[in-house]
């Protein structure tokens, strides 16, 4: 509603209000005209029945009526009427007709009076018309009771005159002969007194009666007179023409307001048409409006949602129905925020103003989430807040967006160089890649053509036939030269594709390049990385391979010698494990280099795997050259590396095999220097080794010996020999050394220097390891049960069986096995096993003490022990090794060393053992130094090993000998 | 969005409206242009009924024509105790209606055993009295009833007292409600006893039936006594319909009534004590002589004992005559003939 049309309202109301107003009054001035209608039929009621009342008192007094229903019917009927017009006469006071009023006033109290009269008149009229019915009777009686004389007579006769004067009196008009009636009662009064009492009395009730009548006829004729002219009748005709007055104006007045009311009724007529048909006009203005509204809101393409003030839907087009999911019907009059849950469209719900938000969702009825772009708009209606939002769906302006920021992260990042131009080849950007090749950045070159990185190498022909082939083609791949802003030439791979508009003209070329030069570094990076050690950068095993078959190749055109060494690192795995592959990694490089020094710059040297690394010596005169090339690589090794602080020695095994003299293939080659290099190893290290034909022979031998060992522990060819160690103190046996015997089926009998180093390399020295333990123990354990001996047994331990984990869990095993106190067990162990992992071989020898056992060192003084890790070790004894005692009596250097060994064993409470004693000289010598320590002595001059049976004896008779 | 709702609903409002108005307008001009209330008035009907007759008495109507229910309830308020203060005096107690409507004593007795002044006059034909009371100081049966019901000598209890005891009575209230706009009321009370009231009718009396024409109906002395007492002068103030009933009249007209007698009470002053009119002194209503033989005792205070004794005073004091024997003994006998029936049985 517009301010404009609010005068009209108010008009309206106006308007109505006065036409309620002149209805009530009408309706008011109206009433009254009925009541005065109604006073005036009261009064001409009451105006006939005084005239009946008049009529009525006549025919009462002149005697035609005989009783007094009648009137008092008619006063009752007056008094009925009267109360009634006073009901009226009150309605029209109480407008305050001061006239009316007054005269009801007046008429009232005449009203009272003249019933007044009437109700005198009826007793009057009663004791007149008593007195008249009575007079004749009375006057008869008198008369008949008179005498009959002159007086009687005379009296009689006066009597008869009073008698017709009284009723002729009293029922007539005539005034006249009133006087005659007093005359004629003074008259016959004076004769009464002459007559006799009763008779006097009865002349006396005459002349009563006569005195009544006499009396009350003018009272009565006056009342009558009174009733029949009432006070009342001129009153009533003036309270007539006053009510009559009062209805006239009430008349005009009420004419008046019909005029009014039908002028102001045709006002609003007219007025209420008019404001129809403006309403009428503006209703559809507004429904076009609507409909224009409506069509712009359906096609507008993005949905629409309006909210009241409460955030209650109001408005929802088609679209907004098809994005939400849900029907119109189900979205108008929820809250925003039910009918859309999970959705961020309503978050903007109290915000004011304007609001454009690219990144809202929409959550669909399906439970789907739609990306949006929302415009939302606070709007005021009528003082109140509501919101618009329009929002459209999303998502393949997202998925565009999403194409083309992956597209300019492709442009922004990818390593290659991309150039846009115009149709005009005309630079419109370049990617930071550009810049980094060439040199230009985008400011330096947009604007100008491709041309400024012209090299100048190509020919004219050679960009003719490029942008034929562009615009034939479309595009152009190819390499060029082209040059960077520094100057510096460099070839690049072009591809350029033209990229054409609607019209099929070319509105851009994309040209894509790549820099060749750095491609070429890296495909030399990646041959490197496949040719090269990344450590020490030695050419690795593929290279070497490709060097070795090419210089046999070389080798086979002309007389020459080509000598291959396999040279592997001593104990390298000791340094790795005790200081860490770091320390191991740098000495790896370190002795890198100095194999490289050592060597000519034809020589090929490579790491082939860990610690090992081959030299190829290309081009050899003679074999003499190579030794001593050879020995110079071993001295190259006799200086200490020193890395990160630590001071370490380390030497070199290498395995030498020659072409075309050992083999002509490299495979053969490769193996013979392998083979080579083991010999060396088994040499005692730092050493070199020239393949031999007899060396491939002794490594086929160990094969055998290998798959006959396999089958030797289940075919029982294994058995134990027992050699007694001969105690120089207590002067008898009291350890015997178990010593393993093979006699194999295929081999006969097998020594154990043959069969137990390959028993070790390839693992067999564990099952046989631990057959030996358990055979031996359960040796003592039959010998103890027989009473034939009471000794310990001594059990050799390999590295291997040494290194086992569970070795302690199977020494425990077997002694609870066999019931044997670990005391009658010594375990032995050669000095360069416990050396090899000291930390870990103090922690097996605890264990084994533990158990009881005593540990003897085999071998000792071979080996470089360090007497401080010997402090450390629980041991118990300490082997001589049997060169030495072989050596004693002749050789005067073996025997110091015995002699430091004793010494040491006693500094330290060490048992000493003396291994290999054959001779006389060789016993007296040790028995010698044996008081200075507890010495047993073995060998064949005590006794050979001999089979278990044979130990018993054996016992019996060197106690009985001794 | 329109404001105030859609432009349709705004529409139909302004139409009906419209429509209002016209038919407002309409009806104003209708109204207004009815006849404007004439001065001139219908003859009014009732007037006629008061016929020329010489006969100074006129017959009972043979019924009245009454609301039958307000009959029935004013018959049973008029037998209901609870008038009384005590619950111990109905209207029939003092008024039996197989007793002439009349309770035979000398004065009223009411409630306690009290003794009024007056005598009680019958109830019967009572409707047909100009007033009520000896004193004529009701003007209607309506206003009587309030007379003994607040007298202390005689009820003794006043309107609400007795509302509220009817008001407790379930057939009292179904009835008032039926018939009385207000239900139970002093005025509804009143209404229906007046009615029952002027129910009590005591038609075909012999003289009725002579009045209208059965000569038969008086024997020869009946006959004479009429004559006797139109003659006599009797007829001039007991007249009419009721034969008496119908205005006041002063006793002792040839005689000092009071003064002979020697007492001369408040009772005794008539109309006097209701208008203060020294003229009215000893003025009383004309008593109804209707079953007047049955009506014993007589004068307002009931000082008469016989109707013999009534008559013979009449006389004298009314007439100045001493009747004789003879004449007092007509009278008296065409006085027996005014006894009229109630419910088909003479009283």
């Amino acid at each position: 509603m517009s301010v404009r049309e609010i005068p009209r309202w108010i008009w309206l109301a106006a308007g109505l209000l006065a036409l309620v107003l002149l209805l009530v009054l009408a309706a008011g001035s109206l009433s009254d005209a009925r009541r005065i209608a109604a006073a005036n039929n009261n009064l001409a009621a009451l105006d006939q029945q005084q005239a009946k009342l008049s009529e009525n008192v006549l025919k009462l007094r002149y005697g035609l009526i005989s009783n007094y229903d009648g009137i008092n019917q008619l006063v009752a009927e007056t008094q009925r009427a009267s109360a009634a017009l006073g009901a009226e006469e009150g309605a029209i006071a109480a407008k305050g007709n001061a006239r009316i009023d007054a005269l009801y006033r007046q008429y009232t109290a005449a009203l009272k009076e003249h019933c007044d009269h009437v109700e005198r008149f009826k007793s009057g009229n009663a004791l007149l018309k008593n007195s008249l019915h009575y007079f004749p009777r009375a006057v008869e009686d008198v008369q008949h009771g008179l005498p009959r004389d002159g007086g009687g007579q005379a009296l009689s006769e006066r009597l008869g005159d009073l008698y017709f004067a009284t009723l002729r009196y009293g029922t007539g008009a005539d005034e006249s002969l009133s006087g005659a009636v007093a005359d004629g009662i003074g008259g016959i009064r004076n004769d009464a007194e002459r007559l006799p009492p009763p008779r006097r009395k009865e002349v006396l009730n005459v002349l009563a009666h006569a005195e009544v009548i006499l009396h009350y006829r003018p009272a009565v004729d006056a009342l009558t007179q009174q009733i029949v002219f009432p006070a009342t009748t001129p009153l009533v005709r003036e309270l007539g023409r006053a009510i009559q007055d009062d209805a006239l104006a009430g008349e005009r007045l009420a004419n008046r307001f019909r005029l009014g009311l039908a002028a102001l009724a045709g006002l609003l007529l007219f007025g209420v048409s008019l404001s129809l048909l403006r309403l009428m006009r503006n209703a559809q203005q507004l429904e076009d409006s609507h409909r224009f509204m409506d069509r712009i809101s359906e096609n507008i393409g993005d949905g629409v949602l309006a909210t009241d003030k409460d955030g209650a839907i109001i408005f929802a087009n088609r679209e907004a129905a098809r994005l939400t999911g849900y029907e119109r019907a189900a979205l108008l009059g929820k809250n925003l925020r039910d009918a859309l849950p999970g959705s961020s469209i309503w978050q903007t719900q109290y915000a004011f103003g304007i609001i454009r938000s690219d990144d809202e969702q929409l959550r669909r009825s399906d439970g789907s989430v739609l990306p949006i772009a929302l415009v939302h708009a606070t709007i005021h209606e009528a003082g109140q807040l509501g919101a618009v939002m329009a929002f459209r769906d999303m998502t393949e302006v997202r998925a565009r967006q999403k194409d083309l920021q992956l597209a300019a992260t492709v442009f922004e990042h990818s390593p290659y160089g991309i150039m846009v131009t115009d149709g005009a080849a005309t630079i419109l950007r370049v990617n930071p890649a550009f810049r980094a090749i060439t040199g230009y950045g985008e400011g330096e070159v947009a604007g100008k053509t491709p041309a400024v990185l012209k090299s100048g190498l190509h020919q004219a022909d050679f960009y003719q036939n490029m942008w034929s082939s562009l615009r034939d083609e479309g595009q152009w791949k190819g390499e060029l030269q082209n040059r960077r802003k520094n100057g510096n030439l460099f070839p690049e791979w072009l591809s350029i594709r033209a990229v054409k508009g609607k019209h099929g003209d070319i509105t851009h070329y994309v040209g894509i390049f790549s820099d060749l030069s750095e491609h070429k570094e890296s495909e030399r990076r990646l041959e490197y990385l496949a040719n090269y050690d990344t450590l020490t950068g030695l050419p690795n095993r593929v290279l070497f391979q490709d060097r070795l078959n090419q210089a046999i190749a070389h080798m086979g055109r002309g007389n020459r010698i080509l000598a291959l060494m396999y040279a592997g690192l001593d104990h390298f795995k000791v340094v790795n494990e005790t200081l860490g592959v770091d320390i191991g990694d740098a000495l790896l490089k370190a002795v890198a280099g100095r194999l490289l020094a050592g060597l000519r710059d034809t020589d090929t040297v490579c790491r082939l795997s860990g610690d090992q690394f081959a030299i190829l010596l290309d081009d050899v005169r003679n074999v003499a050259d190579i030794a001593s090339k050879a020995q110079a690589v071993l001295r190259a090794f006799e200086r200490p590396f020193e890395i990160d602080g630590h001071v370490l020695f380390t030497s070199l095994s290498i395995g030498i095999t020659l072409a075309p003299l050992d083999a002509s293939d490299a495979a053969t080659l490769q193996r013979n220097a392998d083979t080579a290099m083991f010999g060396a190893k088994e040499l005692g290290r730092n050493t070199l080794q020239f393949y031999s034909a007899d060396m491939s022979a002794r490594m086929a031998e160990a094969l055998r010996l290998e798959n006959g060992l396999r089958r030797a522990l289940e075919a029982g060819e294994f058995a134990l020999h027992y050699q007694p160690q001969w105690c120089l103190s207590s002067n008898r046996v009291v350890c015997v050394e178990a010593l393993l015997r093979w006699t194999s089926a295929e081999f006969g009998a097998v020594s154990p220097t043959s069969f137990i180093p390959v028993a070790e390399k390839c693992g067999l020295i564990v099952p046989i390891g631990a057959w030996v333990l358990r055979t031996a123990c359960a040796q003592v354990a039959a010998w103890r049960r027989s009473g034939d001996a009471d000794v310990r047994v001594a059990v050799n331990l390999s590295a291997v069986q040494f290194r086992q984990t569970d070795l302690v869990d199977l020494v425990r095993g077997v002694l609870a096995e066999y019931q044997l106190e670990g005391r009658q067990l010594e375990l032995e162990i050669t000095e360069s096993v416990v050396m090899e992992d000291v930390g870990r071989s103090i922690a097996t020898l605890n264990g084994l003490r533990a158990l009881g056992c005593e540990i003897a060192i085999d071998d000792f003084g071979t080996g470089y022990s360090s007497l401080n890790y010997l402090k450390q070790f629980p041991l118990d004894t300490l082997k001589i090794d049997q060169s030495f005692v072989r050596g004693l009596g002749s050789n005067s250097d073996d025997a110091a060393v015995v002699n430091a060994i004793v010494s040491l064993g006693a500094s330290l409470s060490l048992k000493i053992v003396a291994e290999g004693v054959e001779l006389d000289e060789q016993r007296s010598f040790l028995e010698n130094l044996g008081g200075q320590a507890n010495m047993l002595l073995q060998g064949y001059h005590i006794c050979r090993p001999v089979p278990a049976d044979e130990v018993a004896a054996f016992l019996g008779r060197s106690q009985t000998r001794q | 969005m329109a404001k105030n709702g859609s432009p349709a609903t705004t529409i139909a409002v302004f139409t009906l409206a419209g429509i209002a108005l016209l038919v407002l307008t309409l009806l104003a001009a209708w109204y207004l242009q009815s006849p404007a209330p004439s001065a001139a008035a219908a003859p009014r009907a009732g007037i006629d009924s008061v016929a020329f007759d010489a006969e100074p008495l006129s017959p009972l109507p043979q019924s009245v024509a009454l609301d039958a229910d307000k009959v029935a309830l004013g018959a049973k308020l008029f037998d209901d105790p609870r008038l009384s203060r005590d619950d111990s005096i109905a209207c029939a107690t003092c008024h039996p209606l197989d007793h002439a409507g009349s309770d035979g004593r000398r004065t009223a007795r009411g409630i306690g055993g009290k003794v009024g002044a007056m005598n009680t006059p019958t109830v019967f034909n009572s409707g047909f009295n100009v007033c009520q009371f000896w004193d004529g100081r009701a003007a209607s049966l309506e206003e009587q009833a309030a007379g003994p019901v607040r007298n202390p000598a005689e009820m003794g209890s006043d309107w609400p007292e007795i509302v509220g005891k009817l008001s407790q009575d379930r057939f009292y209230r179904n009835a008032f409600g039926h018939l009385y706009a207000g239900g139970v009321s002093a005025a509804a009370v009143r209404d229906a006893l007046a009615t029952f009231e002027r129910s009590l009718v005591t038609p075909d009396a012999r003289l009725d039936r002579y009045l209208r024409g059965d000569k038969a109906a008086l024997d020869e002395r009946e006959s004479r006594g009429y004559r006797l007492f139109k003659d006599l002068g009797c007829a001039s103030c007991h007249q009419g319909i009721n034969v008496g009933g119908n205005f006041y009249a002063g006793l002792g007209v040839f005689g000092n009534f009071f003064g002979d007698r020697g007492k001369d009470a408040p009772e005794d002053q008539g109309r006097y004590n209701v208008t203060g009119q020294e003229t009215d002194r000893h003025r009383f209503r004309v008593p109804s002589l209707r079953n007047v033989a049955r009506t014993a005792p007589y004068f307002h205070d009931g000082s008469v004992p016989t109707l013999e004794q009534a008559i013979r005073l009449m006389g004298k004091y009314q007439l100045g005559r001493d009747l004789s024997d003879d004449e007092i003994g007509l009278i008296a006998a065409f006085l027996e003939t005014l006894t009229g029936n109630y419910q088909g049985r003479p009283l």
